[in-house]
C-alpha cells in the first residue's frame, strides 16, 4: 500500500497521540458534595456482576474512538494498492537539461549529479535481461538520447550517459529553461502502450503532487542562489531611471550590487555605482538610481543620479553563489540613434510638416529624429541625410545615402536617368478615388478607396518599382528599395488630393520609414531561447554573440538565441557609415530561482492496465469510518442507560 | 441552619393531634394517656373483691347489698408520658443541605410539640459523636418547650456520630416511660440494631424516622463524578468515592437504598419498635397525618 499525501496521514496520526494522550490525562470527574456516600458504596456490592460487561464497553467505546480518528488519518493519506509491488522493467529516465541544471552543487554540478544517479539506475536495471531503459534529454526540445534499450545495448547507453558529462565536450544543457511537459509528452510514447512502465525524472525542481512519476531531486539544500533578474530604463521627464530587480534565493543575504554606467551623458568616463539589497525570504527587491521626484513611483530610489543618455549599463553582484549565470546584465538601448530628414519643396505647405512631426513623435521611442525643412529660394542638400523629400521639384542631384521621397515632381525636370517617366497632366471635375496595386507594407492599413484624387500626372514607365496606388489604372505612387535606390515617387499633388487631410497620410509616411529604415531590433533585452527577428537598412548584416557569427542578407532576419550574453549587430548603411547595436540575451529569469517548488507534474497516459491495477482505499474506509462511527454512537447510547 | 418552618402556623396545626401509645407502659402520675394499670380517675374499669389493706372507703356497697361479698370499684389510669427525641446530628444531617437540617428540627419539633401538647414531659437528645447531649433538659410546659426550640433552630450539624455508643451511654434515659424517637438518616456504619435493642430493653416504644432529600432517594447526577461525603475530612479521605454514574449505577443505588430501608422496616418490626422513612421533599404535616398515622402512633 502507498499514500498519496504521507504528509497528511502523518499529521492525523500526530493528531490521534495527542487525542490518545488527552483521552487519558484529561480530568474528567467533576466533584459533587453528597451527604453521605454511605448508600453508593452499597449499591457498588449490588453492581459487581456488571463491572466486567461495563469495562468491555468503556474498552470498546475508546478502541471504537481509536479506530475512527486512525480511520480518518488513513483517509487524509489517501492510500492506494498500487501494482509497484513487483519492481518495473521498463522506465523512462528523463534528465532535465535547464540551466539551472548547471548550479553547483557539492563536487559537481546538479546536471552531472542526475548524469551520475541515471547512470547508476541504468546499471541496476539492465540486471534484468528483459529490461528496457530510455533516456529523455529535457532541453527546450526534449529528444530520446536512448530509446527502449536493452542489456544488449548497455555499453552505447552508460557512452551516451558519459558523453553528457565529458568536459571536453559542450555542455547538453540549455542556457533557457527545459520543457519538462513536452518530455513528458515524449515519454508518453512509451508509456501508453506498454505496460508497468516506470518514469524517473532528475531535476532540481520540487513538485508538491509529482503523480506517478518518481521525481530524484539533485539539488543540495546548502544551494544558494544570488541573481539580477532584471534591469530597466524608464524614461521619465527626459531622463532615465534604472530600476534592478535583485534576488537571493535559499539565503537571506545582503547583495552588494554594483552599477557601471558607460557613456553617462556623453561623458566617456565610466562611472560605478553601488548599493546594498537586504534579499530576504527568496523575495524579489527592487532597488533604483535615478532623479529624485516627488510623484515618482515604484522602487525607492537608492542614489540619485541624472541620467539622461547612456551607452550601456553593466549591472553585477559578486557572490560566491551556486550559480553564477545571473550574476551580471548588460543593458543597451540608452542612446537613440539620429535620423535625419530633409523637407523641400517648391510650394511649402503644413501637410508635410504636420505628417513629420507626428512621424517623430512615433518614432521617439528609437530614433532621434533630425528634421530639416529647406526654404523654397534655398537648394535643397542632396546628402548628409537619412530620408529626402521633395515636392514639386526634383533635386539636382538624385541623393544616394538615403531614401527619397518625390512628391508631385515636375514632368519636364524629370530626368530620363530617374527611371520612371511621367505622362500628361489628368484632371477630372469630380474627385476620383485610387485603387491598391500589389500588396506591400508602404500601404499596411490603408484604404486605398478612400484616398481620391482631381489631378495627377499618370506615371507611365517604371523600371524595378513596384507600383502601389492608381488611379483609372494609371500609376501614381511606386517605390523602389534597391540596396543603390530606395526611392517612392507619388505622381500627385497633395493640393489635388484629399489623402493631405486623412489618416492614411502620416499612416503612409510612417509605413515609408518602417520599409525603408527598418529597426534593427525592437528591444535591446531577450531570453536564451526567443528567436529575434532582424531588421536592416543595408543589404548585410553582421551578427556576433556567444557562439555565434552570422552574416544575413534576407530579412527580416530570424536569429535563435542559445546561448546569453551580447550580441553585436552591425550593419553599413546607405551614408557607408558603419552602425553597431548591440543587445542582451540574458538566461529566463524563472531559472534563477533555483529551489524552485512547482505545484503539479503533468504526467503522461499510462497503459490502462496500471491504472486499473491501482485500488483506492478511500471508498473502504469511508465505510468503516461509518460503521465506526455507528458503532461508537449505538456504545455511548448504551453507556448513557 | 437556616430559615425555619417552626412557627406558630405550624404548631396550630398539629393541635388537633396526639399520641396513641402503648398501654403497657409505666409513666408518671398525670398525664393524659390510658394505661392498663388501674387509677383514680372517675372512669369505671373493672370490681375486684377486697383484700386485706384495701381502702374501705371504695367499697362497692351497693354490691355487697346484693352479694353479701366485699368489691371494690376500679378505675382507670392516666400517665403522663417522657417523650425523648434523638437528633442524629452528624454533618450528613444537613451540614451542606440546609433543607434537610430544617426537616430535621421541624420533625423532632412537632413530636415535641405533640407530646408537651399532651401534657407529657419531652426532651431533646442531640447526638454528636458518640455522646448523646441533653442540653435542654426535661421540658414541661409550652414556655420551657419554645425555649427550647428557639435553641434547637440554631443546631450546628457536623462529625460523625455512634447512635449506639450514643443512645447507651445516654445518662437519665429511665424506663418503660414513654416514647423514644431516633431521627436519623442512618447513613452510618454504627451498629444502630443495638441501640434499638438497647431501648426495648429500656421498656420504651420506640419509633425510628429516617429523614431523607429527594436526591438521596433518587440521585439526578450522572457521568463521572467524585463524590464528596458531607463527614469526609479532606478529598483523600476514603469516605469519597470517584465513580462514573451510568444508568445501572442508578439502579444500584436503588436496589441498595431499598434493601437498607427494608432492613431497618423489618428489625423495627422483629423488636416491635416502629420505622418510618420521610422525604424533606414532602411536608411535615404529611409525615405526621399519613406515616405517623399509618403505624399507629398518632391519633
Amino acid at each position: 500500500m502507498s499514500w498519496l499525501t504521507p504528509l497528511l496521514g502523518i499529521l492525523g496520526v500526530i493528531g490521534l497521540i495527542v487525542l490518545i494522550i488527552i483521552y487519558i490525562i484529561k480530568p474528567n470527574y467533576q466533584n459533587k458534595i453528597i451527604s453521605s456516600t454511605y448508600v453508593w458504596k452499597l449499591s457498588l456490592k449490588y453492581k459487581k456482576h456488571k463491572i466486567p460487561l461495563n469495562k468491555l464497553r468503556s474498552i470498546l467505546l475508546f478502541l471504537c474512538q481509536v479506530l475512527i480518528i486512525a480511520t480518518a488519518a488513513l483517509i487524509l493519506a489517501q492510500p492506494f494498492i498500487g501494482s509497484d509491488k513487483v519492481e518495473s522493467q521498463r522506465k523512462v529516465l528523463i534528465i532535465d537539461a535547464s540551466v539551472s541544471m548547471l548550479a553547483e552543487t557539492g563536487a559537481g554540478n546538479r546536471f552531472e549529479k542526475a548524469v551520475e544517479e541515471a547512470r547508476a539506475e541504468v546499471l541496476e536495471l539492465l540486471e534484468n535481461e528483459n529490461a528496457e531503459v530510455s533516456v529523455i534529454l529535457a532541453t527546450e526540445k526534449p529528444s530520446y538520447l536512448v530509446r527502449e534499450a536493452g542489456p544488449d545495448a548497455k555499453a552505447q547507453i552508460l557512452e551516451s550517459l558519459d558523453a553528457l558529462v565529458d568536459p571536453a565536450a559542450p555542455s547538453p544543457c540549455t542556457y533557457g529553461a527545459s520543457d519538462i511537459p513536452a518530455a513528458v509528452k515524449l515519454a508518453e510514447e512509451i508509456t501508453a502502450y506498454a505496460e508497468n512502465v516506470e518514469v524517473i525524472l532528475y531535476t532540481d525542481i520540487d513538485y508538491v503532487d509529482p503523480g506517478e512519476i518518481k521525481v530524484v531531486s539533485v539539488k543540495d539544500i546548502n544551494d544558494w542562489n544570488a541573481a539580477i533578474l532584471d534591469v530597466r530604463a524608464i524614461p521619465e521627464e527626459n531622463a532615465y531611471r534604472i530600476e534592478i530587480d535583485v534576488a537571493c534565493y535559499g539565503k537571506n543575504s545582503s547583495v552588494r550590487v554594483l552599477c557601471d554606467i558607460a557613456g553617462l551623458n556623453m561623458d566617456p568616463r565610466p562611472l560605478t555605482l553601488m548599493a546594498d539589497v537586504n534579499c530576504d525570504n527568496d523575495e524579489v527587491q527592487t532597488i533604483a538610481f535615478g532623479k529624485l521626484r516627488e510623484d515618482a513611483v515604484g522602487a525607492e530610489i537608492v542614489e540619485e543620479i541624472d541620467i539622461y543618455d547612456f551607452d550601456h549599463l553593466y549591472v553585477r553582484i559578486e557572490e560566491n553563489d551556486s550559480f553564477d549565470m545571473d550574476n551580471s546584465f548588460y543593458l543597451y538601448g540608452g542612446r537613440k540613434q539620429p535620423l535625419r530628414i530633409q523637407y523641400a519643396s517648391a510650394k511649402p505647405n503644413n501637410y508635410f510638416g504636420s505628417a513629420l512631426m507626428v512621424l517623430r513623435n512615433q518614432l521617439s521611442y528609437r530614433w532621434d529624429v533630425e528634421i530639416t525643412e529647406v526654404a523654397p529660394d534655398e537648394d535643397p542638400s542632396t546628402e548628409g541625410y537619412d530620408f529626402y523629400i521633395f515636392e514639386h521639384m526634383m533635386p539636382a542631384i538624385m541623393p544616394t545615402d538615403g531614401v527619397v521621397l518625390l512628391a508631385n515632381p515636375d514632368p519636364e525636370t524629370v530626368p530620363t536617368t530617374a527611371g520612371f517617366r511621367l505622362g500628361a497632366i489628368k484632371g477630372f471635375y469630380n474627385e476620383t478615388p485610387l485603387a491598391a496595386g500589389e500588396d506591400h507594407p508602404i500601404l499596411n492599413g490603408i484604404s486605398a478607396d478612400l484616398i481620391s484624387v482631381t489631378r495627377y500626372f499618370p506615371i507611365t514607365s517604371a523600371d524595378g518599382f513596384t507600383p502601389l496606388l492608381n488611379c483609372q489604372g494609371d500609376n501614381v505612387l511606386i517605390a523602389k528599395n534597391d540596396p543603390d535606390c530606395k526611392l517612392a515617387v507619388m505622381s500627385f499633388s497633395l493640393n489635388y488630393s484629399n489623402l493631405a487631410v486623412m489618416l492614411e497620410f502620416p499612416l503612409m509616411m510612417y509605413n515609408m520609414m518602417e520599409y525603408y529604415l527598418p529597426s534593427t531590433v525592437t528591444t535591446h533585452i531577450f531570453d536564451v531561447g526567443e528567436t529575434v527577428s532582424l531588421g536592416a537598412r543595408s543589404e548585410t548584416l553582421f551578427v556576433t554573440g556567444p557562439k555565434l557569427e552570422q552574416v544575413f542578407t534576407e530579412f527580416p532576419a530570424t536569429v535563435e538565441l542559445k546561448n546569453p550574453g551580447v550580441y553585436t549587430v552591425t550593419q553599413t548603411i546607405l551614408s557607408g557609415t558603419e552602425v553597431m547595436e548591440n543587445f542582451y540575451v540574458r538566461i529566463p529569469a524563472g531559472e534563477s530561482n533555483i529551489l524552485s517548488v512547482e505545484d503539479a507534474l503533468t504526467n503522461p497516459v499510462f497503459f490502462e492496465a496500471r491504472e486499473d491495477s491501482n485500488l483506492d482505499l478511500l471508498l473502504y474506509l469511508a465505510i468503516a469510518l461509518v460503521a465506526l462511527l455507528f458503532a461508537e454512537w449505538w456504545l455511548h447510547t448504551r453507556e448513557q442507560y | 441552619m437556616k430559615g425555619s418552618m417552626l412557627n406558630d402556623e405550624f404548631f396550630s396545626r398539629l393541635e388537633a393531634l396526639a399520641f396513641e401509645l402503648r398501654a403497657n407502659l409505666g409513666g408518671f402520675f398525670g398525664g393524659k394517656h390510658l394505661v392498663r394499670t388501674y387509677g383514680q380517675t372517675v372512669e369505671f374499669a373493672d370490681y375486684r373483691e377486697y383484700m386485706l389493706g384495701d381502702d374501705i372507703r371504695r367499697i362497692d356497697w351497693n354490691l355487697y347489698s346484693r352479694f353479701e361479698k366485699y368489691f371494690l370499684k376500679l378505675f382507670t389510669d392516666e400517665r403522663q408520658m417522657h417523650t425523648q427525641i434523638f437528633i442524629d446530628c452528624s454533618a450528613s444531617m444537613g451540614k451542606d443541605m440546609p433543607q434537610k437540617a430544617q426537616y430535621t428540627v421541624g420533625v423532632a419539633a412537632a413530636l415535641g410539640y405533640l407530646s408537651i401538647h399532651n401534657m407529657d414531659k419531652t426532651s431533646f437528645k442531640l447526638i454528636k459523636g458518640d455522646k448523646a447531649e441533653d442540653s435542654f433538659g426535661t421540658l414541661v410546659g409550652k414556655k420551657a418547650f419554645f425555649d427550647a426550640i428557639s435553641s434547637l433552630e440554631e443546631l450546628e450539624f457536623d462529625g460523625e456520630t455512634d447512635l449506639y455508643r450514643a443512645v447507651t451511654s445516654c445518662p437519665n434515659l429511665g424506663s418503660n416511660d414513654g416514647l423514644t424517637v431516633i431521627i436519623s438518616d442512618f447513613f452510618t456504619d454504627s451498629d444502630w440494631k443495638k441501640a434499638v435493642d438497647y431501648l426495648c430493653y429500656k421498656k420504651k416504644q420506640v419509633l425510628l424516622i429516617q429523614v431523607m432529600t429527594p436526591d438521596e432517594i433518587d440521585p439526578t447526577y450522572s457521568g463521572r463524578v467524585n463524590l464528596i461525603d458531607a463527614e469526609s475530612l479532606g478529598m483523600e479521605d476514603p469516605k469519597n468515592l470517584r465513580i462514573r454514574i451510568n444508568r445501572s449505577n442508578q439502579l444500584a443505588y436503588e436496589e441498595a437504598l431499598r434493601d437498607m430501608k427494608e432492613e431497618l422496616r423489618s428489625f423495627c418490626a422483629s423488636r416491635g419498635a416502629d420505622f418510618i422513612s420521610v422525604s424533606t421533599g414532602n411536608p411535615i404535616e404529611k409525615m405526621l397525618f399519613k406515616e405517623l398515622l399509618k403505624v399507629g402512633i398518632i391519633a
